[in-house]
């Protein structure tokens, strides 16, 4: 496989950009979901507030509720019921899965993974991220790594389509050494790469800055502006921890590295950290199945 | 064919020629393998973390899910189907991690450690394994070969 000179690389970029602005506008549900699930002061009520007066949004909420994995005894019929049952995390990741479909249930066959692989490690990376910022050294809130978990990978929606039939050349590019990561060979053979093409989705559907800079930086924390930066190696750590659980995109599952000043921003033992992570795949598992039966 | 599937911290036995036994996306998880092959028996564990102790109700209810748990509960199973309690053919895999992987955070290795310790304490040992490096790992055991195939995307199929 060649690499693309610099002419070839100036029009993919400009291809991509035409696909991140054809993309469709976050819905005003999924933004102010995403408002008030980072303000640490919310409450329940405030998530029932949004979801009843979004009639799509309540039928996928039912739905879920309602799923086996729930094991109800009687049916839930209203928003009101539901939310509290799902918390307020689901229903925001159940928001933005809606409207954020064409990125998170793109097919990844550039990184030959399933149809919903890109929106079951966005889910894993997530919960776990969440976990992980309860041992981080700074003062970062589980719902601000839980937002920046779901978002973090959003460019491989995009760039994947521009990769078909890629995988096996850029596999072997980082196995034999030549090449650090995966991230590196996207830039390599086609001169830009998931995270970059993620922060501009974000910056199109206008994002908070620290949300575009941690898609920028989540396989480089030791980049990310110093204001960001606690929050960039919980995504980082959580993009891996979901990849070791076993939920990847595909071909690049795991050939990324870690960074080694992770020690510096957490305060764990193992088996702390096992047992968080125990909870985070308890958690995914649940959530697939409610999902997958709705 | 009919394929069992085995998800994460399940573990299951069959001796039925048309069945073949398979777990997805083994990435820190160990696969545990065996295979009794007077009977034909073959069966797995996907096993997700080293220790029930991290959380006991949960073992109790899936033991598949932690290593000291796992292993005998899977042996357990290939004794009662094969009638058997030796012979047996015992192969890890997955394990799995990514570069520079520091030990606090390496689940992977722990995993390993922790079937291996539990063997070793069993007198018991792998005759093959594939275990550790950046791969995810997906196991498919067939019944009637006994062979153990593994996928994962953008590369060839392998066995071990």
């Amino acid at each position: 496989m060649e690499k693309l000179n610099t002419i070839k690389a100036k029009i993919l970029n400009a291809q991509i950009l035409r696909s991140i602005d054809e993309l469709p506008l976050l819905s005003t549900s999924a933004t102010k979901l995403m408002q008030i699930v980072a303000d640490k002061e919310h409450s329940i009520h405030d998530i029932i507030e949004i979801v009843k007066y979004d009639p799509s949004l309540t039928i996928k909420v039912l739905k879920v509720v309602n799923s086996a994995a729930y094991g109800l005894s009687e049916a839930i019929t209203s928003a009101e019921r539901a939310i509290p049952q799902l918390g307020d995390k689901m229903v925001f990741g159940l928001a933005m899965e809606e409207c954020a479909a064409p990125v998170y249930r793109a097919p990844m066959e550039g990184y030959e993974g399933e149809g919903d692989a890109l929106w079951r490690h966005s889910l894993l990376a997530a919960l776990t991220a969440r976990e992980l910022a309860k041992f981080s050294i700074n003062k970062i809130t589980p719902e601000e790594a839980y937002t920046a978990g779901l978002m973090h990978d959003l460019g491989k929606g995009i760039l994947s389509q521009y990769m078909k039939g890629s995988a096996p050349d850029l596999l072997a590019a980082v196995e034999s050494d030549a090449l650090h990561d995966y991230r590196e060979a996207e830039e390599f053979y086609y001169g830009t790469d998931h995270c970059r093409v993620g922060s501009y989705i974000g910056k199109h559907w206008q994002l908070p800055e620290a949300l575009c800079d941690i898609i920028r930086w989540h396989h480089a924390p030791d980049q990310c502006p110093a204001k960001h930066k606690a929050l960039a190696y919980i995504v980082h750590l959580g993009d891996i921890m979901a990849m070791i659980g076993g939920a990847s995109t595909g071909a690049d599952a795991l050939m990324y590295e870690q960074d080694p000043r992770c020690d510096k921003f957490f305060s764990t033992q193992e088996g702390e950290l096992d047992r968080s992570m125990n909870n985070a795949f308890l958690e995914y598992q649940k959530i697939i199945t409610a999902m997958s039966t709705e | 064919m009919t394929t069992v599937f085995l998800g994460v911290g399940d573990y299951g036995a069959t001796n039925r020629p048309d069945e073949v036994l398979k777990t997805m996306a083994l990435g820190s998880c160990v696969g545990f393998i065996v295979l009794e092959p007077k009977s034909r028996t073959v069966g797995m564990a996907h096993i997700a973390l080293s220790d029930s102790q991290l959380n006991p109700s949960q073992a109790a209810k899936q033991p598949g899910r932690f290593a000291d748990t796992a292993v005998p509960a899977l042996l357990n199973l290939v004794a009662q189907l094969s009638k058997t309690k030796s012979g047996y053919i015992i192969k890890l895999v997955g394990g799995a991690q990514v570069a520079r992987m520091n030990d606090t955070f390496n689940i992977g290795k722990r995993n390993i450690l922790a079937v291996k310790k539990i063997l070793w304490q069993m007198k018991l040992a792998p005759v093959a394994e594939d275990l550790g490096g950046q791969i995810s790992r997906t196991v498919t055991v067939e019944v009637a070969s006994g062979k153990v195939i593994l996928h994962s995307p953008g590369r060839p199929d392998w066995s071990v």
